[in-house]
């Protein structure tokens, strides 16, 4: 028996993993150097096929979706394109101006729900799948709250390359800022800031393409006597690409196992202990109840 | 093409056949003891349903229902953490009874979870872990083949093979079973001129009796001492869910059969010899010489001969299921007997199934 679909879900783990993602959003596609001119792609959104193309004079087109060029991404916003104009992208300050933060693009296709991401993202209680990794130690969730739109998080938790176990834990915010992600924190016992965005673009109900976009600040180590540019803290992050990859592709296989799991065993009673994880759900589905009430009325009443 | 029916809606026995599971209220040979080595995990799959086998740091093996509670992951994808079974995510530990009982995270203010995934009897005998798939209840009254050849200090020599083969373990039965197949291993000889002199089921066995040449290979033929081992017939049962043979009490073997889904099925072969002759001589090979010339054989010799009958019944199984609807021309009688004693099993099984669980105990 497969899992039920979003009307028949006897309980709000059975909905979460069945809800989508409210189209009337600018989602993430693909990366604008992966669509030169002449070049067609095509994704799918929720299971509906979407090409992007561009035309030899560099105008991009997503079939009937609204499409935007921002932050080296080509956009689309799948909804009503009537709503594309009120709808705004996500700012990203970090990433304009004269001297952006330094900043790497890694993305990942994964057999998984858009909301077992979203688990994975904000619920750092997971630190023992990453216990090889000596960099990262999450610690307590100290705060979490909840409005119509985001999911806000601080946790305290020991991050960087040389982090030691009496390292002071710095503080850690994670926001589920509908439908994006982003976490912002500093490096422990070197003084930096790093903030990522996670964009996710759910392919359909069982595939979900992840676009992190991580940014780092200057650094400033304690034995240089200026603090590190961001041309060579891109540098570092190019050479800590293979590890940062491989720290996130141990998410990636849990997140395919659950996906399984989940196909096999979602009638199975809910065990779950981080108050968080909740909150989360419940915004995911109180957005994909909003959007299915949307769709649904009557054409006179939205007009 | 539609698919072969399910068993609620085959109508023929051949369709009931091949639909039908295993009584999983017996033991099931699942793995190689050696193959799970302290402080591993593993996965084993009984009829669909997956089971994490794994051995704690003292050397105790276990077996349980393959999720963890939280998230639904396969324990088997986690680590073995001391006396406890870790699920890769969020390292939730479960122990010997299947309790979670350490999350290594903070608990937000909640008690531990009162959580107890199923767990199943487990056993290890003939160098095989064997697992109870059924009620529990009913485990130490069934028991595992007795094979005293194959136990205490004078055993006779063994080396177990396996394969995992993409055919409904009835199939598997007929083939070891029906010895009208003798033209697909012509080139091993493993047994000509097959007549069945009897057949007969009697309560849960099928009994069958061949007048039959047994190893008539050109090479393989000469480590027969046919002196003193009677060549010419053979004694065979499905013994359910078994399967063996017995030539003069002199060559043996017995099948176990895993049925891993209604089309995989993992068979374990143990073939045991009283004695080989050297060929060319009268000569009987010295006992603490047999597991070598068994390990050769099995590579050389009778691992390609089983590897006919896995390319046979896998092929059967494909046509089956393009062929399921066609009219069945099966000369073997005994083969109509395998058949209804599986389907009567998982007769029994279903309707058992349905009584309450009270009526059983």
């Amino acid at each position: 028996m497969r899992p039920p679909a979003f009307a028949q879900a006897l309980n709000p783990r059975q909905r979460v993993r069945a809800a989508g993602l409210d189209p009337d959003h600018w989602y993430a596609a693909e990366y604008e150097r992966a669509l030169p001119a002449g070049a067609t792609h095509t994704t799918r959104f929720w299971g509906r096929p979407i090409t992007l193309a561009r035309d030899a004079g560099g105008r991009l087109q997503a079939g009937a979706c609204p499409v935007r060029v921002r932050y080296g991404f080509a956009w689309i916003f799948p909804g009503d394109p009537a709503r594309a104009g009120e709808v705004p992208l996500p700012e990203i300050p970090e990433l304009e101006g004269p001297d952006p933060w330094a900043y790497v693009p890694i993305d990942f296709t994964w057999c998984a729900h858009h909301s077992m991401v979203i688990d994975n993202l904000c619920d750092l209680s997971h630190a023992h799948l990453h216990r090889r990794f000596t960099s990262f130690h999450p610690g307590r969730l100290l705060a979490s709250d909840a409005d119509a739109d985001r999911v806000r998080l601080s946790y305290e938790a020991r991050v960087g390359p040389l982090v030691r176990r009496r390292v002071a834990p710095s503080p850690m915010s994670i926001c589920y800022e509908y439908p994006y992600h982003w976490a912002a924190f500093e490096w422990s016992g070197i003084r930096g800031r790093i903030k990522y965005w996670t964009f996710l673009l759910p392919l359909d109900a069982r595939t979900t393409r992840v676009f992190f976009v991580m940014m780092y600040d200057t650094l400033r180590v304690a034995a240089l006597p200026v603090p590190l540019s961001h041309r060579v803290v891109r540098w570092l992050l190019r050479a800590a690409q293979p590890t940062v990859r491989s720290l996130l592709d141990q998410d990636g296989v849990a997140l395919e196992a659950e996906q399984a799991g989940y196909e096999a065993h979602w009638a199975a009673p809910v065990v779950e202990l981080n108050p968080a994880v909740s909150l989360l759900h419940k915004l995911t589905i109180r957005k994909w109840e909003a959007h299915l009430a949307r769709v649904e009325a009557p054409v006179a009443v939205t007009a | 093409m539609s698919a072969p029916p399910v068993f609620a809606e085959a109508r023929s026995r051949r369709e009931k056949a091949r639909a039908a599971g295993l009584h999983p209220d017996y033991w099931y040979a699942v793995e190689y003891e050696r193959a799970v080595r302290p402080g591993t995990v593993t996965e084993v799959t009984f009829w669909d349903t997956s089971i994490a086998l794994w051995r704690d740091r003292e050397g105790e093996l276990h077996a349980v229902e393959n999720r963890c509670a939280h998230r639904q992951l396969k324990l088997s994808l986690g680590s073995v953490e001391g006396c406890h079974l870790a699920c890769a995510y969020h390292g939730w530990g479960y122990d010997a009874e299947g309790r979670l009982a350490h999350i290594p995270h903070e608990m937000f203010g909640r008690p531990m979870p009162d959580v107890r995934l199923r767990t199943y009897p487990l056993r290890v005998r003939y160098g095989l872990v064997w697992i109870f798939p059924g009620d529990p209840a009913l485990a130490d009254t069934r028991r595992i083949p007795d094979i005293p050849e194959l136990e205490g200090p004078d055993r006779w020599p063994c080396v177990p093979l396996d394969f995992t083969w993409r055919a409904h373990h009835s199939m598997i039965v007929d083939n070891v079973s029906d010895f009208t197949h003798a033209w697909l291993h012509r080139k091993y000889r493993p047994f000509e001129d097959a007549r069945l002199r009897r057949s007969e089921l009697v309560g849960d066995r099928v009994e069958l009796a061949y007048d039959t040449q047994v190893g008539r290979g050109r090479i393989s033929g000469r480590f027969v001492d046919r002196r003193r081992v009677n060549t010419s017939a053979m004694d065979l049962c499905y013994e359910y869910p078994y399967q063996w043979s017995n030539t003069d009490g002199k060559i043996k073997h017995w099948c176990f059969f895993l049925p891993i889904d209604a089309r995989t099925t993992r068979t374990f072969f143990l073939f045991y010899f009283d004695s080989l002759k050297i060929p060319l001589t009268p000569l009987v090979i010295p006992r603490r010489l047999m597991s070598l010339v068994l390990r050769v054989s099995n590579r050389v010799l009778i691992g390609p001969l089983l590897a006919q009958d896995g390319f046979a019944v896998e092929a059967e199984q494909r046509g089956w299921e393009a062929h399921h609807d066609r009219p069945v021309p099966d000369l073997n009688p005994a083969v109509s007997l395998f058949q209804q004693l599986t389907v009567r099993k998982w007769e029994e099984y279903l309707a058992s199934r349905e009584r309450p669980a009270v009526a059983r105990a």
